[in-house]
Formats: C-alpha cells, sequence, structure tokens
C-alpha cells in the first residue's frame, strides 16, 4: 500500500511538475514593408520547448534556415546584416506571464503575454508581445512582435535605405506537442 | 566616336544583364552540391559538443551527408526527422521510411539548437 503511495505520488508529481510541450518546426516569419519594396522570409526550423506549469518558455531558430523569395536577398540577409557565419542562430528565452488563466484541458483560444530576451546578431533586448494558445488536439501558439534592425546593431547601407523597413514584423507561430522522455 | 558609343552600349549592356542574372540568380541547390563532409549524426554532435567553434568553422552552411538510424518523424510544417544528435528538416512531406530505418540525409548544416543539443540540418533529401 505504502509502495502504491509512493507511485501514486511520483507520477502524479512528474505529471504537475514536468508537463513540456516542444516543436522543432515552428515556423518564424518576418515582413519588411516599404513603398519601395515588401520583403518577407519564412523558417519553419524553429525549435521550441515551454512549460505548462511554470509558462517557462524559449525558442531558437537558426539563421540560414531563413528562405527568401530571391537567393541575392538571402545572401545580402545572411552575410551583410545578420552575420549568420558569426551569429548562427536567434534564440528568445523569457516567460508566458500569465500561463495561470489558460486551461490547457479545455479546447479554445487564450489571450497570452509574453516576455523575455530576444538575442539575433549577438545582442539582446527585452520584448514583451501578447499573442494567443489555441487549445485543440495540440497546443498551437502564435505571436507577433516588431523589431528595429538599429536595435541589434544591424547596420542598413545607404544605397537599400529605401527598400528595407525602419521596423521589422516577426511573426511566431508554433504546434506544440507533449515531450515525452 | 562611334567606336566610343559601341563601346558605351555594350559595357551598359553587361552590367545590366550581369544585373539581371545577380537578381534572379538561382537558390542553393543542395542535392546536386558536391560535399566530402559524410558522417554519421551522432559523430556530427559530437564534433559541436566538443569544439563548437571548430564545428562552426568546418560545418556551418555546409552541404554535409549525416547517416543514422531514423528516432522518430514528426513535423506540421514541415517534416523532421530526427537522427541521433541531428534533426533534419526535409524538403519533401513524402517520404517512405520508417523509424527504425538507417538512412542517409543530405542538407545543410544551420548549426547546434542547445535547446535539444542536436544539430540542425535544412532543406534535407534522403539520398541512396
Amino acid at each position: 500500500m505504502k509502495q502504491l503511495l509512493v507511485i501514486a505520488f511520483t507520477v502524479l508529481s512528474t505529471v504537475a511538475y514536468s508537463q513540456k510541450y516542444f516543436t522543432r518546426s515552428g515556423e518564424i516569419s518576418f515582413y519588411s514593408s516599404t513603398p519601395v519594396e515588401d520583403i518577407e522570409a519564412h523558417s519553419n526550423s524553429a525549435s521550441s520547448i515551454f512549460d505548462v506549469e511554470t509558462g517557462a518558455g524559449e525558442f531558437s531558430v537558426p539563421m540560414k534556415s531563413f528562405q527568401f523569395e530571391k537567393a541575392l536577398m538571402q545572401e545580402h540577409f545572411n552575410e551583410n546584416y545578420v552575420e549568420s557565419d558569426e551569429y548562427p542562430k536567434g534564440t528568445f528565452k523569457g516567460k508566458f506571464t500569465n500561463i495561470e488563466n489558460i486551461d490547457f484541458s479545455t479546447k479554445g483560444e487564450y489571450p497570452v503575454n509574453v516576455e523575455g530576451k530576444l538575442t539575433i546578431h549577438g545582442v539582446t533586448k527585452e520584448i514583451k508581445t501578447s499573442g494567443y494558445f489555441i487549445i485543440d488536439d495540440g497546443i498551437k501558439g502564435e505571436a507577433q512582435f516588431t523589431v528595429s534592425p538599429s536595435d541589434f546593431d544591424i547596420e542598413i547601407p545607404d544605397v537599400v535605405r529605401d527598400k528595407i523597413a525602419k521596423v521589422i514584423k516577426i511573426k511566431v507561430s508554433m504546434n506544440y506537442k507533449e515531450f515525452k522522455r | 566616336m562611334k567606336k566610343f558609343l559601341i563601346a558605351l552600349v555594350i559595357a551598359v549592356l553587361v552590367v545590366a544583364a550581369y544585373g539581371i542574372y545577380q537578381w534572379n540568380k538561382p537558390h542553393r541547390d543542395v542535392e546536386n552540391e558536391d560535399t566530402k563532409l559524410v558522417l554519421t549524426s551522432d559523430s556530427l554532435q559530437a564534433f559541436y559538443g566538443q569544439s563548437p567553434d571548430s564545428a562552426k568553422k568546418m560545418f556551418l552552411d555546409q552541404a554535409v551527408v549525416v547517416t543514422g538510424e531514423v528516432q522518430s518523424i514528426e513535423g506540421d510544417s514541415t517534416t523532421t526527422v530526427l537522427l541521433p544528435g541531428a534533426a533534419c528538416s526535409m524538403e519533401s512531406d513524402q517520404l517512405k521510411i520508417n523509424k527504425g530505418d538507417r538512412v542517409k540525409i543530405k542538407g545543410i548544416c544551420t548549426g547546434y539548437d542547445d535547446l535539444f543539443q542536436e544539430v540542425r540540418i535544412d532543406r534535407g533529401v534522403l539520398i541512396k
């Protein structure tokens, strides 16, 4: 009986304390829009883990995984702007601050607030944004925020200044699955 | 004078052609790229684990061929094949492989993912 209790307790505490969700194929896109030109790039290779109990979450995306329509733009992005040979990934480490308001066992769409540290091009900035968790058969997390290249020490040369927006929109969409060890 | 004008027109055309070629130049054709970097997925992971800097110099953005036993196949926006120590984002969603198969995947090494402690391969294709 005592053993059974120990087992039951162990199982329960594992469920309660380490319910993590993950993906390796999260989508991150960014959009630069100016009167001269619209540029977008997409990656489907972002990895992410978050903890349902604490709300702690992070993601990591290989900069080389961003695909542009034009190979030339992709080359400029990697070589001149984010310098991906030197800084191969973008990372975010933070927290869903209102995780307690989300009922992960009931289907629906829940607004979430996210804050944390975003690192691109070797520079870390605090960001704060909001998004949604859509609870269905899995958990889908979506968020949008904006960044300025200058905040991350990314210099845009004069010749292309009109073609690259001062503020870049970033969309994040992750289909999470339960993490089983 | 006439000669000069002809030369100028040719020069302008050459520059324009080069510009147009650059603007429309094709994306990398990873599948047909030659590579000498052929290794097992777990040894690639070990490289990154032991000396991240020299691994970065050697593998980042290079076409690589990794071999290993399929641990799982996951993903919805893109199919990701998990080998020991490496996660490969595949070009195709229709892969005739199963968990436990030994496979060879060619793709671009995009770096090391600290979250899962594994190497990331992008634009992966199965090769024989």
